[in-house]
């Protein structure tokens, strides 16, 4: 179960996690999964534990590493990253909330393919609360005259989000006009957190943080109010100096 | 061009729809943003309000019933939808105060044919999801679109 240097793996995946030991020494390198479709891609760096959503079933990664590493996907240990296919097993239909659907039918059909891909991973703290909400959503902006739909590919990176940072509180979830999936941490006016997912993988964000320890007599300069674009796995660590992990994780 | 100014004293309604309104009780911004295309295929120009002091001086309730009728003309309601009341001078302040680049966002009447008190929340872009984010702070009201059956 060693990696040497760069390669491809391919094969069938509905979603799992993957992890390297965080004990190897010198340990560095970059998984990155491509579904078929080009918008989907999520770079990871291989280290520690992730989780990831396929959307479309198929999954293609390539992985780099200088130094030995393991990678398990899928709960199965990719034996080398030469090339290598594989196969996960995945939900069963009757761990699916959902019936299967074909995806072209229509934008909500294929979100709930895409919610039902993901089923067995997420937290069953707030699985059903999410489901329902992104029906309520795709079901609200068709009813709408503007021909707008949700994006599908914004979903996945929120899920994506969710997956990788199992110890954030469930957010509030809407819709930005453009059809992007946007999560809202908010404990009050001066702390709060908007999280657009775009479908590059990138995410637009705004950030009301109150500053700790600040004591000014000018109230509003208390408060930091940033906004900016960066990729999905830079957020929180960006967001670290402004104190935000102590309200959005729980 | 834009017409009249609407006065700070005064107060403006937005209609959404009802997924915009958290659980909580609190407004998500995205009620507030701008579409990045409009079906000419340009950006939004500006933000659709409606005027209330425009239907009626200084009843609520006149107000309130003008203005659903307004939207009653023009889109296809369900009871789900709402109308977010603003006061235009404690929205265009908040947003002074609080951009770094003090941004006067200014309210117009714009009244179209069909809609007597429809108004516009200009000067939002750029930085227009900041701008909503502090516009959904200053919502004084929440109502139904649709006034609810008398019991």
């Amino acid at each position: 179960m060693q990696i040497y240097g760069p390669g491809l793996v391919s094969g069938s995946v509905l979603g799992g996690q993957f992890s390297t030991p965080t004990s190897a020494v010198g340990f560095a390198g970059c998984l990155r999964l491509i579904d078929p479709v080009p918008l989907q891609a999520l770079w990871a760096p291989v280290h520690g534990a992730h989780t990831f959503i396929s959307r479309t079933g198929t999954l293609s990664a390539l992985a780099s590493a200088p130094t030995a590493g393991r990678v398990v996907i899928g709960g199965e240990d990719i034996t080398s990253i030469g090339i290598t296919s594989y196969r996960s097993d995945h939900a069963s239909e009757s761990d699916r909330p959902f019936e299967r659907l074909d995806e072209k039918r229509d934008e909500g059909a294929r979100l709930r393919a895409i919610l039902s891909r993901a089923w067995r991973l997420l937290s069953p703290k707030y699985r059903d609360q999410l489901a329902a909400r992104v029906q309520l959503l795709a079901s609200e902006l068709q009813d709408e005259e503007s021909g707008q739909v949700p994006s599908t590919e914004s979903l996945v990176q929120l899920l994506a989000f969710l997956l990788s940072n199992p110890s954030l509180h469930y957010p509030d979830i809407v819709l930005t006009p453009d059809g992007y999936f946007r999560a809202e941490w908010h404990r009050s006016r001066d702390r709060h957190l908007a999280v657009t997912f775009l479908p590059s993988g990138e995410v637009r964000y705004i950030v009301f943080a109150k500053r700790p320890g600040v004591r000014l007599s000018w109230p509003l300069a208390q408060v930091d109010r940033l906004s900016g674009i960066t990729s999905i796995d830079r957020l929180l660590s960006l967001l670290v100096p402004l104190g935000v992990h102590r309200w959005i994780e729980g | 061009m834009r017409g009249t100014k609407v006065p700070d004293t005064d107060h403006v309604v937005r209609h959404t729809k009802r997924s915009n309104i958290l659980p909580t009780g609190r407004v998500s911004a995205v009620a507030f943003m701008l579409r990045p295309s409009m079906p000419d295929g340009k950006p939004e120009e500006y933000l659709s309000v409606n005027w209330l002091e425009h239907l009626h001086p200084a009843d609520t309730d006149t107000q309130m019933r003008m203005v659903r009728d307004e939207f009653a003309a023009n889109l296809r309601l369900s009871r789900s939808q709402k109308l977010l009341r603003l006061n235009v001078g404690t929205t265009t302040r908040n947003v002074a105060e609080k951009m770094e680049d003090g941004r006067h966002i200014s309210v117009h009447h714009a009244e179209l044919p069909t809609s007597p008190s429809h108004s516009g929340v200009y000067d939002c872009r750029p930085d227009e999801e900041m701008i909503a984010e502090l516009i959904a702070e200053t919502v004084i009201g929440i109502y139904d679109a649709i006034a609810a059956p008398p019991s």
